[in-house]
């Protein structure tokens, strides 16, 4: 019998080594800045910056973390797997509401009215739901990507503007790139979808889809601009990481230049990182950010109260607490 | 293997492909959401040939083993404490049965604020998952004192620690091998289902992905991966059953539970 | 578990409440609501909570209630005729790895987001504990009752209902117990990843707003939900068993 309990002892000494060994191996260790991103054309400028080199011109190395949506950006972050990430303005704001300590420190997507083609948000229905207004989404299924993102606050918004309470339709959580089949399979009725997987559904032969909104709110075109999307970090991490943060947003701003003047590169990162054929990335617009990307709180406050009309947030908060201003 | 045994079991794996196929041929389904076996089996190919699949085989398989690792180790130490003081055992009892029935799937949201989305949530959440069945399995089987064995063991002048480690843990080798064989079976669905919501490799989130964006051959390519990796390891354990408690089972001539 | 009043464990449970409250009292982040925020919440949002719940257990029972019916028959089937339990068996033991919640995507490309895509990914796990229980149990009839039907001259039929399904009751009782355990835990993890509506979709829309005390307050009504669960059925096991012979350590 010593020769079992010594047995077992080893076997108990040996598992929890390989334990340790494994979870130290995997545990990450570096020292790199972490990018987490919602796979959205947002990226586009970082996997230019980073093939370009801008990065490392600015002293870092950019590791960067694919997340299914907004919200789980913004997890990411405040639980220590990234240090920066990449989301619409709406959940930074709703975590901010919720005390979580991030901060918006880069606003890299303004949209503007009139919009790109192909860019902004897209309230699309399919031909064989019947849908031809936003009124005949009564007692419909609508798609958006994650509650509290983009896509939510634009279809709670533009049917507000219509006049019909959320209550009235069935609201579904589906990811992007499932949209387009479910629109085909007849699963939901209408989904918002951003590019490019709005392209992908406004060619679909199967979908023949009505476009019944476009752009992030009803009032786009009397507001003219809207902070759509940006990057944000840890409150802690940015006052330790100033000049960290400062390079990551010169990096940007150098590669929104380097895609203004070479569109083609533009597409070619689209085809290449989305799967989308060339054709399809072709009719996807660019529009490119001019101007500083600095967060300023004026830029927020029209989401915010865009978000208290829609009742996603149930107070304002004030537009200072979500932003941290950085200064390259 | 007995060859009739053997006979049987092809018969029905063969029914059951032929059934799969025939079901895709009559297109009572559309050809794009229930693939055939030949495009299933190309699908795997390819996978297969890919670097990037084996790396996620492995990184599904290295999490899965660890978090069981892991799970054993504090379920064993913990059913060791709770068999040598009963009270402990009482004490930990309903705090055991609200923890056992959190689905693991359902830990992940929150987990993922505490630990991020790296490696140590999977670590978590798998080890979590499966210490229940472990330590519920040989918690019990340590609670039982045969009177014998006991009686005996006394004789020897053993005390009450020699007689726990001696006596009462060979004894409950059977049963504990049956939980940790459990156990495994948790470590998979709950590394699966970890991968499928907060994953950015691994087969569970091959899965996801493969599925959202109607990739159906490759879909089921990865199902049937995934059902393979848990028929290896199911069968890993079986075959350490055998080695640590096959002399028990011989000689007490008992049916293993299912 | 249910021989009297445990004390040791309640007073555990009693403090390890404690110990949360005063880890939060002194943590004292949004990301880590105490205790009583919690319970307050779980209290507050009652009726939406309630309402989501409702689904799930339709879900559930639904699923349930779908498994029971054709597994039941079948797995007594199969364990009675010989031949064809063999055969189908390998088939089943090669199924049974694969985890229910990969199979969510197929489910929902059949049958689409709705109730019926996650009824059936409840009815399909919770239908292996019974099927494997029954055919078990079946098979491992005592031989003399087989010899007591035929000597009766019943039929295949009266032989199934009136001899095999009560003998093997026991066993097939526990499997029935595990289908529930994983009905429920199925229906919340279906609604987790088909979002609708449900505790598993409240769960993930609360993560998404990050209402931290709301994630807490619904993983906590899962819990006694469960348990609820789990003490009704040992309850109705012990009564309706109570003649079987067999019963006698019936835990």
């Amino acid at each position: 019998m010593t020769q079992f309990v010594r047995l077992s002892r080893f076997a108990a000494a040996l598992a929890a080594i390989i334990a340790i060994v494994a979870s130290m191996r995997l545990a990450s260790a570096e020292e790199t800045v972490r990018v987490a991103f919602l796979k959205t054309l947002g990226v586009v400028p970082v996997i230019d910056a980073q093939q370009m080199g801008y990065f490392s011109k600015e002293g870092l190395k950019v590791d960067m973390i694919t997340v299914n949506n907004g919200p789980a950006v913004v997890s990411a972050v405040v639980g220590g797997s990234a240090d920066i990430g990449f989301s619409a303005t709406l959940p930074v704001i709703s975590a901010v509401a919720e005390h979580q300590p991030i901060r918006e420190f880069m606003i890299s997507t303004v949209e503007h009215w009139p919009l790109e083609e192909g860019l902004g948000e897209y309230l699309v229905a399919s031909e064989r739901s019947g849908i031809k207004t936003l009124q005949d989404l009564k007692g419909k299924t609508v798609a958006s990507n994650a509650t509290n993102g983009g896509c939510d606050l634009m279809i709670r918004d533009h049917i507000r503007a219509a006049g019909m309470p959320a209550s009235e339709m069935k609201m579904v959580v589906i990811p992007f790139p499932q949209m387009k089949a479910a629109l085909e399979l007849g699963t939901i009725d209408a989904a918002c979808a951003v590019a490019p997987f709005s392209s992908a559904i406004m060619a679909s032969p199967q979908i023949k889809p009505t476009v019944l909104a476009k752009g992030i709110i009803a009032d786009l075109p009397q507001i003219k601009s809207f902070a759509v999307a940006g990057y944000f970090a840890r409150s802690d991490w940015l006052a330790k990481n100033k000049t960290a943060a400062a390079g990551f947003m010169r990096a940007m701003v150098a590669a929104d230049e380097d895609l203004a003047t070479h569109p083609d590169k533009y597409h070619q990162i689209i085809v290449n990182d989305f799967n989308i054929s060339a054709e399809l990335a072709e009719k996807i617009g660019f529009a490119p950010n001019t101007g500083s990307m600095v967060a300023e709180p004026k830029q927020l406050e029209t989401p915010i109260a865009a978000l208290v009309r829609s009742g996603l947030l149930k107070v304002a908060i004030p537009a200072a607490d979500v932003v941290f201003t950085i200064q390259p | 293997m007995n060859p009739l045994v053997a006979a049987k079991r092809a018969l029905g794996i063969g029914l059951a492909l032929l059934s799969w196929q025939a079901l895709a041929w009559s297109r009572v389904v559309p050809a794009d959401y229930f693939p055939g076996l030949p495009a299933i089996a190309a699908a795997e190919w390819s996978s297969l040939r890919s670097g990037g699949f084996l790396a996620n085989f492995g990184t599904t398989t290295v999490r899965a083993v660890g978090g069981l690792a892991i799970a054993i180790l504090i379920g064993l130490c913990l059913a060791i404490v709770t068999g040598r003081y009963r009270l402990v055992r009482r004490m930990l009892g309903p705090f055991v049965d609200m923890l056992r029935v959190l689905p693991p799937p359902a830990i992940v949201p929150i987990s993922i604020f505490v630990l991020g989305i790296g490696n140590q949530l999977f670590m978590f959440i798998i080890a979590f998952a499966s210490l229940w069945p472990i330590y519920i399995n040989a918690a019990n089987a340590l609670a039982v004192a045969e009177p014998v064995q006991m009686m005996t063991a006394r004789c020897f002048g053993y005390s009450d620690w020699e007689i726990l480690v001696r006596v009462r843990l060979p004894a409950a080798l059977p049963e504990i091998m049956t939980g940790i064989r459990i156990g495994t079976g948790v470590a998979l669905l709950a590394t699966i289902a970890a991968e499928m919501l907060a994953g950015q490799s691994g087969l569970g989130f091959l899965l996801y992905d493969a599925a959202f964006s109607l990739r159906t051959p490759e879909m089921f390519a990865i199902m049937a991966t995934i059902g393979a990796l848990g028929l290896l390891l199911n069968a890993l354990v079986r075959q350490a059953s055998r080695i640590v408690a096959g002399w028990h089972i011989a000689m007490t001539a008992l049916a293993s539970p299912a | 578990m249910t021989r009297g009043v445990n004390l040791p464990g309640t007073l555990f449970l009693v403090a390890l409440a404690g110990l949360w409250q005063l880890a939060a009292f002194l943590v004292d982040s949004p990301t880590f609501p105490s205790f009583a925020t919690v319970v307050g919440t779980l209290i507050g949002d009652l009726g939406v909570l309630l309402n989501e719940l409702g689904h799930t257990l339709l879900r559930a029972s639904v699923g349930f209630g779908l498994a029971l019916g054709t597994m039941l028959p079948l797995g007594i089937f199969l364990g009675r005729v010989r031949i064809l339990g063999d055969i189908i068996e390998p088939v089943i033991e090669l199924v049974r790895p694969l985890p229910p919640i990969a199979l969510i995507p197929v489910w929902m490309i059949f049958l689409g987001i709705g109730d019926a895509a996650k009824i059936a990914v409840v009815a399909y796990g919770a239908s292996f504990p019974i099927l494997i229980n029954a055919i078990d149990a079946v098979r491992s009839l005592h031989p003399m009752l087989s010899h007591v039907a035929r000597s009766l001259r019943l039929t295949r039929a009266e032989r199934m209902r009136f001899v095999d399904l009560p003998a093997a009751l026991p066993r097939i009782a526990a499997g029935i117990r595990l289908s529930i355990a994983v009905s429920l835990l199925l229906a919340v993890v279906a609604e987790m990843l088909l979002s609708t509506d449900g505790l598993g979709a409240f769960l993930v829309r609360s993560q998404e707003s990050f209402r931290i005390d709301d994630v807490l307050a619904t993983l906590l009504l899962i819990v006694l939900v469960s348990l609820v669960a789990n003490l009704a059925t040992e309850a109705i096991q012990r009564k309706l068993l109570a003649w079987h012979h067999a019963s006698a350590g019936v835990r």
